[in-house]
């Protein structure tokens, strides 16, 4: 087939193109609204159940600490999966995607900059249930929470966030993955000729099962230094994951 | 693997529209009408050949310029406040914000939304959706102008308003290209019509041309019911003191119907059984339908 439209005038004054600095308070709105508030909702609730348990008279010890950070252990996991789950797929799926991106706006740029916001949001999200923790309860330091929810963030949310290019339901097709990575991992560690396949699968994977090792190492004082390829691998199959996401959105078709 | 066969939605389909062109697209359920519009807007890429506004890819131009597009399913989310939806889609289209302000006015009014401004999109009937849904294609002032199904919800009022407002937006350098069912609005408001079935153009109609020699004709009379067939031997009587004469001309319609006259008939109407553009539809769809 072939289609040819003739438009602006060549000589015509370049047009605007979209302003999405300014979009960027409607995204912080649409996270806030929607599963950000739910997302701080929920920590209050389980702060406020820890506070309301026998931790209370054990504030500022070591075992209300390990409490704490198991909060925000899960907070980092659940957090990013709750922000990126519908980022793309509900556009795609209720069609909001017909208009906003008939407007001059790359998809790419509009979609990394959610992501980046939503991102920002949910580490104040966390700064925010860290200084509760530490003043109710006492929990590790704020560095090394902020470090491991921002590490989840870019591998956690970016696995979601390109499973949400792909299909609906990512927060069930994440969990997943995660699920699945635990099980070979837990094969890896055998001695069956099926190992070479588990290993070569454990490589694929999303490294979700190393989430405790980063909560440790950075959250409960452990060794950095000895995570740092841990954190590397971590890292870099976030970034992988981000930039798959975003080479789908620019590529992949939008349904009619 | 199980899943639905690949469907040719449009084949062999060739089309140019010019700068300042407004160019109607119309067609029966599944012609290729909504596929066409997403293959024009980069939603969907072809399997093969090439689609080009103004010489560059869709998505390249849509991303440099913008495109005033109308969906015939309208996504808005329904919990977003009308105002706040147009708000939003202005600065998506790069409008500053002194003229985010000034065009939302200008549209809110234009469209009869101001009663409505601060209901969520939920709240809002069909009608005034789709009304929303043609003031976010115009917030731009774009060069292009998609429309699907564009007056669909409209109750008669908005749909001769609408035919108003898109008469304004004529103008020079400015590209508009409709789909719709409706013919008769296609007829008032494009310089043709593209007619699609099974995926191809199959016809391109002139609306600005004459009418074919031969058309049919509906005369609806008062009184002389009887005389109509021994002026017009070939009228069918269609009920109520309604006749139809098929393929006859212009020149032996009104000496026929000046005889009817003198013969002591009554008149209420005469006019073509159906409209050029309705004449063009019917007979491109039978040829490649018999």
């Amino acid at each position: 087939m072939s289609a040819v439209m003739e438009m602006a005038e060549v000589e015509a004054a370049p047009r605007p193109t979209a302003r999405l600095g300014r979009y960027a308070v409607w995204q912080l709105y649409d996270y806030g609204r929607g599963v950000g508030g739910a997302t701080v909702v929920l920590s209050g609730l389980a702060i406020t159940m820890l506070t309301m348990t026998s931790l209370w008279g054990l504030a500022h010890t070591p075992i209300a600490q390990g409490a704490t950070s198991a909060l925000l252990g899960v907070l980092g996991f659940l957090g990013p999966i709750f922000a990126c789950s519908g980022l793309v797929s509900e556009d795609r799926s209720k069609g909001y995607y017909r208009f906003l991106l008939a407007k001059p706006v790359s998809p790419v740029r509009f979609y990394a900059q959610a992501f980046l916001l939503r991102g920002a949001a949910f580490l104040g999200i966390t700064a925010a249930v860290w200084a509760a923790c530490a003043l109710l309860l006492g929990t590790g330091s704020f560095i090394g929470t902020m470090a491991y929810a921002a590490l989840c963030y870019l591998t956690v949310g970016g696995v979601t966030l390109l499973n949400s290019t792909l299909g609906r339901h990512a927060w069930l097709a994440t969990l997943l993955l995660g699920g699945a990575a635990g099980i070979v991992t837990g094969f890896t560690r055998t001695t069956s000729m099926w190992r070479p396949l588990w290993l070569a699968l454990h490589a694929v994977l999303p490294p979700f099962h190393l989430t405790s090792v980063l909560s440790q190492a950075l959250m409960r004082g452990g060794d950095v230094l000895n995570t740092a390829g841990v954190i590397a691998w971590f890292a870099g199959y976030g970034l992988l994951a981000v930039a798959a996401a975003l080479t789908v959105i620019r590529g992949r078709e939008w349904p009619l | 693997m199980v899943g639905r066969p690949p469907v040719r939605a449009l084949d062999e389909l060739s089309l140019q529209v010019a700068r300042g062109e407004v160019v109607g697209v119309a067609g029966p359920n599944g012609a290729g009408k909504s596929t066409l519009i997403a293959v024009l807007l980069g939603y969907l890429h072809p399997t093969s050949g090439a689609v080009q506004l103004d010489g560059v890819a869709p998505r390249r131009y849509i991303e440099r310029h913008g495109v005033g597009y109308l969906s015939e399913l309208i996504g808005i989310n329904p919990r977003w406040r009308t105002d706040r939806v147009l708000e939003r889609y202005a600065l998506l289209a790069g409008l500053s914000d002194a003229d985010v302000v000034r065009r939302v006015d200008e549209l809110m009014e234009l469209l009869g939304l101001d009663e409505h401004r601060t209901k969520p999109v939920k709240a809002l009937s069909k009608g005034n959706l789709q009304r929303l849904g043609v003031a976010q294609a115009l917030l731009g002032d774009p060069d292009l102008i998609i429309l699907d199904e564009p007056t669909h919800g409209f109750d008669p009022m908005w749909t001769l308003r609408f035919r108003r407002v898109i008469a304004d937006l004529r103008r020079p350098g400015r590209t508009m290209l409709i789909a719709s069912h409706d013919l008769a609005e296609l007829s008032a408001l494009t310089d043709r019509v593209v007619i699609l079935d099974h995926g191809r153009v199959v016809r391109t109609v002139d609306t600005a041309a004459k009418a074919p020699v031969l058309r049919d004709y509906r005369l609806t009379v008062a009184a002389g019911a009887s005389e109509v067939v021994a002026v017009f031997p070939d009228a069918r009587a269609m009920g109520d003191a309604t006749f139809e004469m098929r393929q006859i001309e212009l020149d032996a319609l009104n000496v026929g119907l000046a005889e009817f006259l003198r013969r002591g008939g009554h008149i209420v109407s005469v006019g073509p059984s159906e409209s050029l553009l309705e004449y063009h539809f019917r007979d491109a769809v039978e040829e490649l339908n018999p």
